[in-house]
């Protein structure tokens, strides 16, 4: 009997990292496919293949029609508060010994970077006329940003929901109602954020022509992981021109917090053909090696979700529980584009613990006056391991979030360090 | 008949593998539709799965079985729930390859494997395609491998002369149908309707829709492979329908089902042949049989004569019609019963429990607003009551413990099976029930318990706490757009809330009733008054709509069996008729058969 459990499917190392990386920076990756390089693509029923076909032409005329680019930067300027801040942390620099710069996506409406992609695909679903929204989320905040995205365009939204995120995150699961959504708690396997995808896609299949899948970070089938990012990238070229005129310079160094990816990879993009600008992604380490959500750190090239991406699985290819103390980083798999950067070494992926990621959310609350949310406290938590490894430096830190929503996680956890 | 008696099929024993030995297992055959039949691998467990496995080998003419993975995205809740069992048990693809191995010589169909493509990715596809051939497995299908990306399987299948299946959909435009049937080997999968697999195809008849016939039929044109029909095929008429249209069908869900309800799955496969025996009876056929055994039991329960001494408990209660009907089954000589009518405010409850314990009665009925306030004086709840979160049954056992029960789920159970939906049908039926009390969580427990996949519909968000269903669907308004598309899939829709009763009888949940399943069948548990708005409205839209009367007779047959022993209440469905001669299938005015009875 020929032995299979033993044997491990690997994508090589890149033969030549710099041309795949200029295919990446000509637009040539994601190609017709979907791919970068060997990472993303398609894979899903073929129920669901039209449907993509038709949301990647659609996506990509919306995005190169100058009328929607200005309706979408309307609403980015007028509804959300674009562009957000660049803040400079001083008491906090000082203790680090490198100057900390903050990419304020917490100060956006509905208080995190979700609203950017969410405001974008809900005039994109109503451009194409869909019926109807559905969506899924994790820790809610996606969730939210659809349920107000789709108030502020009049659709009716239909948010899936892991039952035990429902449980969790009650206070977000209220807000999504009272902004007009319906809330599906899906009971199905693992009842987080995963199987909340699993249900949004079963729902996509039973309803392709009608629903539009709002999908919430740079992860899935293509376009999905493109299109995210071509509405994520606002936070990099708005922090990249911050930069240059607050301080005449590009940061040493990027940083940002990655479960499914989509704030790094806004982040990251415009900052990717300025080659000495370092890019980090941090992950979530969860309680280490045994127990975390870091598939670039600790896992191997798999397909879930319709994408060949990193993947926490076992020697027999079934996907693996994850574990962190940020539902929004709570995620097996990560986006295909990130893959592709950690492939070609333009981008690194480091992974901070569920420790470290809350004394970086301690340290920021009491030196600069933000409460920031547990996901973007990894990106802090990676960003003074920089400062430590490169003192002196200047550091762009993506701070994805506002930490409200994690405060009765945290009393549980046993009160004020 | 089982396969080997064929003289047309290729060999007795030890069926010849790999892509052309499939396509010659499924030649179409005028009168003959073929049977591909889905097995979870390794579920329940690996023992029974290899049991079951040789078994259906004899009755399938392909037999596809499906590799067990933790997000199968394209499947309904009955192969989701194989697949967590599955896994439990230990499958994977290297033991089931050795399964499959192991009993290769013994098998007497061709064997496919279904695997979403993670999975397959672990060995890569040069050595999964050698361990394939080694263990005698003749070819794939991947679900979520299109058919751009097949070259990365396909190529090192064919060089073997195994097969890839490609899936065509209702919505593939026609080039591309093309294209997939050039590209497949074996058969060509045609998935007959949008959504996941398993879900419901009609409460009682069969009809294959216009649109699937014609979808069929071209595709079978096109192809020079068999076309098969999946997704959704449960009963053996919707087999027969295919006949001359396409190669035949893939049963999937319907036999996970019948497995798990310890059906034998080789049995179940040969009633779906033409002619064939469990699979193919009637809803009439099965109410005739109910009916004589009610009868027949109502008479030999009047030698026994069990006695009831019981009381209604609830506030108010002067409009119950419980002593009537269990009156008539005093009439009907089946039990000498005492049942009283106490008026209660919450207040008392407590004290009316503590006199039960002392007796001589025996048993409490429990009404609204009680249901809940007895749970803490019980010391023991039914599994039912549990899932209910709600009691309205209470027998004192012989050491005077209290226990608490609730008849609302076998009460409905029992009323749709006296209308010829049985455990077959209730499988994978789409049902939508509204409301999220007592009376909606006890049916919607009972209907998933039956295999129904049920979605609670309500509008207070705090009543999801623990609430039964894959899904519960919390709304802002009735009139949502979700409730909507919820419906067009529904076949049993329920309406469970307490809108229309009496006196309040304009009151009705707003529902959008365009496009609804024609089959549909509306369901209010008020009976008072017999037609709510509710019920008139469906009536008028076309669809068969029930009153909660039936509900309501078989719930108080389901409290004798509680209180009094099983088998007790048998009775009492047939004696109920002198009671109430309104038919409950109707509006006000004599008694007829209704529709589905007569059909």
């Amino acid at each position: 009997m020929t032995a299979l459990s033993s044997q491990t499917f690997t994508i090589p190392a890149a033969p030549e990292p710099e041309v795949e990386l200029q295919r990446l920076l000509a637009g040539d990756y994601p190609d017709r496919h979907g791919h970068y390089g060997p990472f993303g693509g398609r894979f899903v029923p073929e129920l669901l293949v039209g449907v993509l076909d038709r949301l990647e032409r659609e996506a990509r005329a919306a995005l190169d029609d100058p009328d929607f680019q200005a309706t979408l930067a309307h609403e980015a300027r007028t509804w959300v508060g674009r562009p957000t801040p660049l803040t400079r942390c001083r008491r906090l620099s000082e203790e680090a010994g490198a100057t900390i710069l903050l990419k304020r996506e917490d100060l956006a409406h509905t208080g995190a970077h979700k609203i950017n992609n969410a405001l974008g695909q809900a005039l994109l679903a109503r451009r194409m006329g869909a019926e109807r929204v559905i969506a899924e989320t994790g820790a809610g905040q996606h969730g939210v940003a659809t349920a107000a995205a789709c108030a502020r365009l009049g659709l009716p939204c239909t948010v899936y929901m892991g039952a035990v995120d429902v449980e969790r995150q009650a206070p977000n699961v209220d807000r999504m109602e009272r902004l007009g959504a319906e809330v599906v708690a899906v009971q199905g396997g693992d009842r987080t954020l995963r199987a909340a995808i699993d249900e949004a896609l079963r729902a996509w299949v039973s309803d392709p022509l009608g629903s539009f899948y709002l999908l919430g970070s740079a992860v899935g089938p293509h376009p999905y992981p493109f299109l995210v990012r071509e509405l994520q990238a606002v936070i990099g070229r708005e922090a990249r021109a911050q930069c240059l005129e607050d301080l005449g310079r590009l940061p040493d160094a990027v940083i940002a917090c990655v479960g499914g990816g989509s704030n790094a990879i806004g982040l990251f993009h415009p900052f990717l053909a300025d080659r000495a600008v370092r890019l980090v992604g941090v992950e979530a380490g969860g309680t280490g090696p045994e127990a975390h959500a870091a598939p670039l750190s600790h896992g191997s090239p798999g397909v879930l979700h319709g994408a060949l991406s990193a993947l926490m699985q076992d020697d027999h290819g079934q996907v693996q529980e994850t574990h962190s103390v940020s539902a929004g980083l709570d995620y097996p798999s990560v986006g295909p584009e990130h893959a592709f950067l950690a492939h070609v070494g333009r981008a690194t992926y480091t992974a901070a613990t569920d420790d470290e990621a809350l004394e970086a959310f301690d340290r920021l609350c009491r030196t600069e006056g933000i409460l920031p949310a547990l996901e973007s406290s990894h990106a802090l938590a990676g960003a003074l391991r920089q400062a430590e490894r490169h003192p002196g430096s200047l550091l762009l830190v993506g701070l994805s979030g506002r930490g409200d929503k994690d405060l009765p996680g945290l009393r549980a956890r046993g009160g004020v360090r | 008949m089982s396969r080997a008696e064929l003289p047309l099929d290729p060999a007795a024993t030890g069926a010849s593998t790999g892509a052309a030995a499939v396509t010659a297992a499924l030649r179409p055959v005028p009168g003959r539709p073929r049977l591909v039949a889905f097995l979870t691998g390794g579920h329940p467990d690996l023992d029974t799965f290899r049991d079951n496995l040789l078994a259906v080998s004899r009755e399938a003419d392909v037999v596809e079985v499906g590799v067990p993975f933790t997000d199968p995205m394209a499947d309904g809740v009955t192969i989701q729930a194989a697949s967590e069992r599955a896994l439990a048990a230990g499958a994977s693809l290297e033991v089931l390859l050795q399964i499959i191995g192991e009993l290769r010589g013994e098998l007497e169909a061709p064997v496919l494997l279904m695997s979403y493509l993670n999975p397959l990715l672990r060995p890569g596809p040069e050595r999964l395609a050698a361990a394939l051939e080694e263990a005698g497995v003749s070819g794939l299908i991947v679900p979520d491998l299109p058919l751009e990306a097949s070259a990365l399987l396909g190529d090192p299948l064919a060089r073997r002369g195994l097969a890839l299946v490609q899936l065509v959909t209702p919505i593939t435009p026609p080039a591309r149908q093309a294209d997939l049937c050039a590209a497949s080997s074996g058969f060509v999968y045609a998935v007959t309707r949008t959504g996941t697999t398993g879900g419901g195809a009609g409460c009682g008849s069969a009809r294959l829709p216009e649109e699937t016939r014609a979808f069929l039929a071209e595709l079978q044109a096109r192809s020079t492979l068999p076309v098969l029909a999946g997704f959704g095929i449960r009963r053996a008429a919707q087999v027969r329908a295919l006949d001359g249209i396409c190669a035949g069908a893939i049963v999937g869900s319907a036999l996970i089902e019948a497995i798990e309800g310890g059906e034998d799955p080789a049995a179940f496969l040969a009633g779906l042949r033409p002619g064939g025996g469990p699979g193919g009876g009637t809803a009439s056929d099965t109410v005739t049989e109910a009916t004589s055994e009610a009868t027949s039991e109502a008479t030999s329960e009047a030698t026994s004569a069990p006695r009831l001494d019981a009381a209604l408990i609830g506030h108010p209660v002067a409009h119950s019609r419980s002593p009537q009907l269990f009156g008539a089954l005093a009439a009907a000589g089946g039990a000498r019963v005492r049942f009283d009518l106490e008026d209660l405010a919450p207040a008392e409850v407590t004290g009316a429990l503590a006199a039960l314990r002392r007796g001589p009665r025996g048993a409490l009925g429990v009404t609204v607003p009680h249901k809940q306030a007895v749970i803490p004086h019980l010391d023991a709840l039914t599994p039912a009551a549990r899932a209910a979160g709600a009691v309205n049954a209470i027998r004192r056992e012989a050491d005077g413990r209290l226990t608490g029960h609730n008849t609302d789920g076998a009460g409905f159970l029992r009323s749709l099976r006296a209308l010829g939906l049985g455990p077959a049908e209730l499988r994978g039926l789409p049902v939508t029930i509204l409301g999220a009390g007592g009376a909606a969580r006890g049916v919607g427990a009972a209907l998933q318990a039956a295999g129904a996949e049920v979605r609670l519909v309500t509008r207070d968000p705090a009543a999801r706490q623990g609430l039964v269903g894959t899904c519960c669907l919390g709304l802002r308004s009735w009139a949502s757009p979700g409730l909507s598309r919820l419906l067009r899939q529904s076949e049993l829709l329920v309406q469970a809330t307490p809108l229309g009763m009496a006196p309040e009888v304009d009151a009705m949940v707003p529902l959008p009733l365009e496009g609804l399943h024609d089959e549909l069948l509306a369901v209010d548990l008020v009976y008072t008054p017999w037609e709510t708005r509710f019920l008139r409205t469906c009536r008028a839209a076309g669809l068969q709509a029930l009153n909660g009367w039936p509900m309501l007779v078989h719930q108080a047959a389901e409290a004798l069996d509680f209180w009094l022993g099983a088998g007790c209440g048998d009775g009492l469905a047939a004696a109920v008729a002198v009671v109430e001669p309104r038919d409950p299938l109707r509006g006000e005015g004599p008694s007829v058969p209704g529709r589905r009875l007569a059909s």
